[in-house]
């Protein structure tokens, strides 16, 4: 084997492996999405005209700005919250270990059990609801709401759901990133005279640019493709909180339109591309002005 | 090669000769199995779709062997009967499609009455069965064969036990307020004070199930269209009348005066099932509206004393109370049989009184698919009995699509977020939706039992 050929022989195994479970399964998909297809057998081809559906559905529609907006509280709010908590556990505090172990423990459980949790923790007063119990408790009697049962507020309690079971994950990103800034910066800094907040804002911050891209990234595609589960344990897709995704699954399993799942499926792909080229996009163009 | 890459080597060879072995003593297995003669194949598409469905294992495979052994001495053509149940009842669907167009051999299908209706029939799954159920139609209770009516012909031989919508209610906390079961809207909504002076929810529901707020439509529904409901609801699928209609507006409000009346606790919308029935077994709710499926659960948790009520009369209607439900459950015969004469016949078999008791006997169910056979003579059976014939589902002749809407509408409703105005008007424009991008209602054919009552 000669010298040059040697690389491909040796990525081989690997491209045969995405290819095969990767590429090929993307490109039939969107196949199947061009054809009537009743979940097992292909039938006639039907062009973009199940796209064509999808898009002028209202009830897509709903879904679609739902995600968005949940997208926007969501992204936001992991970014933000795990920054806090990434500075806030970086700090030379006595217990600092336990207290990031604590942070993290949302990521590691499991989804049913945040559900009933939180569930209960947003009940009414008179079925248990602690967060009730407790407005009640302080005199706000008049803030005491149906929180996940009513469409103004359903959405932003999931989503905070979401930040909080996610922050532990971001908080671990931003620390790491943290943890490779070059110390002598902060030194420097501090030599010219720069408060904490200074330092924050002139040191940690841009240091940071390729962690928070990073973490931004991972948010936005968590909020689009991967907000099924917490809506589901919590709402049920009711109340407001109707997501692609859920749509995705109700065209498919509940109404047996696969083929038009599959064209959402698609429609999704293309939005989450053009959000996050967008981003990208935004990101270099403030790098290369900076 | 050195020794690590043959012990390596022999590591994988010896995985590949077990599977290898494996794999010829399951293929010899297979080919013993099948043996000789005729094999037919019992389908049951979820696990819930079995013999005495809920029973105790060991029960289950002792009524349907003893079944099975019955039906191989008048047919000892047959060497084999595969009962091939199992998975949950959301795939239950997906798993009868597939095994069809995989081409696996399916001859009975165990078929629930509501995938019958809502999918198997249209989506061509099974084949009709009105021969065989016309003429031994005698053998089951009035609407059983009704639930199995689509388009006009028959799709399954009803046998199951029988569950219908009720109200289950605490009646020690009746009592304490010195009431008994009401058997008005008004007479219950009298008690909505002496309930809160007794810190009482005195309605609860499991919204956060969307699908069980159709109960509350379905009944108000009833009474508001002197019982034709079935007749109603067809005209407005059909286009004659539009869901704006004032008569299913009205429907809408009397479902939603549960709310308004402060009989129905509003944040029922947070409670799932399982909340909701803890809320009740503890005391803190005077009653809920179920279904008698719930029976055993509330057998097996509550400590007071408890009884069931039929949905009230609303005194401003004409039509009477009525219960939905009826048979759940029954036997089809695959589309892909090749066999379905064979198939037939063990349905026949299988619906025979004598047969069906074996089978049905377990359950302990107030009524049986089978007007010769009723089970239990206690006092909720009896009260229960006196609520049939139930009438048929109204979920089961709207389109998939109509209904999940209509649920999150009614589920929107009753959390007074939106009008009966706004709930009707938006069910219309998705109606109109259903209908530009193709829907055509075909009428099921059977009318409500109850309506002839």
């Amino acid at each position: 084997m000669t010298r040059s050929r040697a690389p491909y022989v040796l990525l081989l195994p690997g491209m045969v492996l995405i290819g095969t479970f990767l590429i090929l399964p993307i490109g039939y998909g969107f196949w199947l999405s061009l054809h009537e297809f009743n979940g097992i057998v292909v039938g006639h081809w039907t062009g973009l005209s199940l796209y064509r559906r999808v898009i002028t559905d209202a009830g897509f529609h709903q879904a679609l700005w739902h995600t968005v907006a949940f997208a926007a509280i969501v992204v936001v709010g992991k970014n933000v919250v795990g920054l806090a908590l990434a500075v806030l556990v970086s700090l030379p505090l006595r217990g600092v270990r336990a207290f990031r172990t604590i942070l993290f423990l949302p990521v590691t459980l499991n989804i049913i059990v945040i559900g009933a949790f939180w569930t209960y923790f947003l009940a009414a007063s008179r079925f248990g609801g602690l967060l009730n119990q407790a407005l009640s408790a302080v005199g706000l009697q008049g803030l005491e709401h149906s929180w996940l049962g009513t469409p103004a507020t359903a959405l932003l309690c999931v989503s905070c759901v979401e930040i909080w079971r996610w922050a532990g994950l971001h908080m671990l990103i931003f620390l790491a990133g943290m943890q490779a800034i070059d110390p002598s910066l902060y030194a420097a800094a501090k030599l010219d005279g720069a408060n904490a907040w200074q330092r924050f804002r002139h040191v940690t911050l841009p240091q940071l640019r390729p962690i928070i891209f990073v973490s931004t990234l991972i948010a936005l595609m968590g909020a689009f493709v991967r907000s099924f589960d917490v809506v589901w344990v919590l709402t049920r897709a009711g109340f407001g909180t109707q997501v692609v995704v859920t749509y995705l699954y109700s065209e498919a399993f509940k109404f047996g339109h696969f083929a038009q799942a599959t064209a959402t499926g698609y429609i999704l792909l293309v939005i989450i591309a053009i959000f996050a080229f967008a981003y990208y996009f935004l990101s270099n163009s403030g790098e290369q002005h900076d | 090669m050195s020794g690590k890459a043959r012990v390596i080597l022999g590591v994988i060879a010896l995985y590949l000769a077990t599977l290898g072995w494996h794999w010829i003593h399951a293929s010899k297995q297979g080919r013993a199995s099948e043996g000789t003669g005729v094999k037919l194949v019992v389908f049951g598409p979820s696990s819930w779709d079995g013999f005495a469905p809920g029973a105790a294992e060991d029960v289950v495979a002792r009524v349907t062997g003893e079944l099975d052994a019955g039906f191989r001495i008048e047919h000892p053509q047959v060497k084999q009967i595969v009962h091939d149940v199992r998975g949950p009842v959301a795939d239950g669907l997906a798993r009868l499609r597939n095994a069809e167009v995989a081409g696996d051999q399916l001859d009975v299908v165990v078929c629930a009455a509501n995938p019958v209706n809502t999918s198997y029939a249209r989506g061509g799954l099974i084949a009709p069965l009105d021969t065989l159920v016309t003429r031994i139609r005698e053998r089951f209770t009035p609407g059983a064969v009704e639930n199995f009516t689509v388009d006009g012909r028959i799709w399954g031989a009803p046998l199951s036990a029988v569950n219908l919508t009720t109200f289950f209610y605490n009646k020690d906390l009746f009592a304490d307020v010195g009431a008994g079961a009401p058997k008005t809207f008004s007479a219950f909504q009298a008690l909505v004070p002496k309930f809160r002076a007794a810190n009482v929810i005195p309605v609860v529901h499991q919204g956060k199930n969307a699908w069980m707020w159709l109960f509350y439509y379905m009944s108000a529904l009833a009474q508001a269209t002197g019982n034709q409901q079935v007749l109603f609801v067809e005209r407005m699928l059909d286009g004659t009348t539009k869901f704006t209609d004032t008569t299913n507006v009205h429907a809408l409000q009397l479902a939603r005066n549960w709310v308004d009346d402060g009989l129905l606790d509003a944040q029922s919308n947070e409670l799932d099932e399982t909340t909701m029935k803890s809320v009740f077994y503890s005391g803190k709710a005077a009653a809920f509206f179920g279904d008698t499926w719930d029976i055993p659960g509330i057998t097996s948790n509550v400590t007071f004393h408890w009884g069931v009520f039929p949905f009230p009369q609303y005194d401003s209607e004409s039509g009477h109370p009525e219960a939905f439900g009826g048979v759940e459950s029954g036997l089809c015969v695959s589309a892909t049989t090749k066999q379905p004469a064979l198939a037939e016949a063990y349905i026949e078999f299988a619906t025979r009184d004598e047969n069906a008791r074996r089978l049905l006997q377990p359950l302990g169910a107030f009524a049986t698919s089978h007007k010769n056979i009723v089970e239990g003579d206690d006092e909720i059976s009896r009260e229960l009995r006196t609520q049939l014939p139930a009438a048929k589902f109204l979920d089961w002749i709207f389109p998939p699509e109509l209904t999940d809407f209509m649920q999150r509408q009614m589920q929107a409703m009753m959390g007074q977020t939106q009008t009966p105005e706004q709930t009707a008007a938006n069910i219309e424009a998705k109606y109109q939706t259903l209908v530009r991008a193709g829907y055509v209602y075909k009428p099921t054919g059977s009318a409500s039992p109850a309506a002839t009552k």
